[in-house]
């Protein structure tokens, strides 16, 4: 699969940043709000929703998903860090990367098609899987090299589940939510001709 | 001959929107049924709705092309999954009954709602 997207600063693509960043923080805002109790770091959460859109940003995106999960994890930097540290900086950009290093793998291996044609729910739990492994992965592995973590267990498994966790739940809450609307829908007495 | 231009195809993201759309639509909330599973509890609604009641026995030696021991073993399966539960005669223990649980009903409203929404396109 490659991920084409309308690169550049065209329209479409300034809108497709801004929604997805807009949307990222939102979604952050409403995880700090239902799932204040599972926080394990300021970072870190046994369920984190917001990685549900990281995956679906870049698959419907690409690298214009990307750019709006970056410039959205960097106006979260902000409130926390006061000057948007270089440290900051660095998570938000791995973050925003690894969903792109997963699509991208978990696209090879499957061998998806770039217009998603076909792609069964199978497969979108293999994109969970690989966004949150790669997230986690990375995002810790720096965590240890710039000395901010004491231990790779304690950082790596609560961000891999949470991760893993929050885009099962906000997959299925959209599955519902697309589900009820259909019903709803189907209820619709057809428009006069 | 006009030299074709790269144009940024917008439409792409929609059909790529869409696909998306489908594949969340298919996550599975109920568990998956083999074949036999299905023919079997096919049978068994088909007695439920006649208000009738189902002894293990029974079912056992309801399908002639499936072995007893096949069937027991789907019974089981089902039981698992939550699509029935088995229930113990009043008067005789040795008696076991099997009936549909609140999934089963959700199942077959499912599989209806389908089969209108086909009938409607």
């Amino acid at each position: 699969m490659t991920n084409e997207s309308n690169s550049g600063c065209s329209p479409a693509s300034l809108y497709a940043i801004t929604g997805v960043a807009l949307a990222y923080w939102l979604l952050y805002q409403l995880n700090d709000w239902l799932f204040t109790n599972f926080e394990v770091s300021r970072s870190i959460s046994w369920v984190f929703l917001p990685a549900a859109l990281r995956m679906v940003a870049v698959l419907l995106f690409g690298w214009d998903g990307v750019a709006g999960l970056l410039s959205g994890s960097i106006v979260m930097a902000f409130p926390w860090h006061g000057d948007a540290s270089v440290n900051s900086c660095i998570v938000s950009a791995l973050s925003s990367m690894c969903p792109m290093l997963a699509v991208t793998s978990g696209a090879y291996l499957m061998k998806t098609k770039a217009d998603l044609h076909g792609l069964r729910a199978k497969q979108l739990f293999v994109f969970a899987f690989l966004g949150a492994l790669f997230n986690s992965v990375v995002q810790n592995l720096y965590f240890q090299m710039s000395g901010t973590a004491k231990s790779w267990l304690t950082g790596l498994v609560p961000m891999f589940v949470g991760d893993f966790i929050g885009t099962m739940i906000a997959l299925y809450c959209a599955s519902m939510l697309i589900r009820l609307l259909l019903h709803f829908a189907a209820k619709q007495p057809p428009a006069p001709t | 001959m006009p030299k074709k231009t790269a144009a940024p195809n917008y439409s792409q993201t929609y059909i790529k929107f869409i696909n998306l759309v489908q594949a969340i639509r298919e996550l599975p909330t109920f568990p998956s049924l083999d074949g036999i599973e299905q023919q079997l509890l096919n049978a068994f609604v088909v007695i439920w709705n006649q208000k009738e009641s189902v002894r293990v026995v029974e079912a056992m030696q309801m399908f002639p092309d499936i072995s007893s021991s096949t069937v027991h073993r789907r019974l089981v399966t089902l039981r698992k999954k939550g699509l029935i539960s088995l229930e113990s005669d009043e008067e005789n223990q040795r008696i076991k009954y099997i009936v549909p649980t609140p999934l089963a009903y959700k199942y077959f409203a499912m599989l209806g709602e389908c089969l209108n929404k086909a009938i409607a396109t």
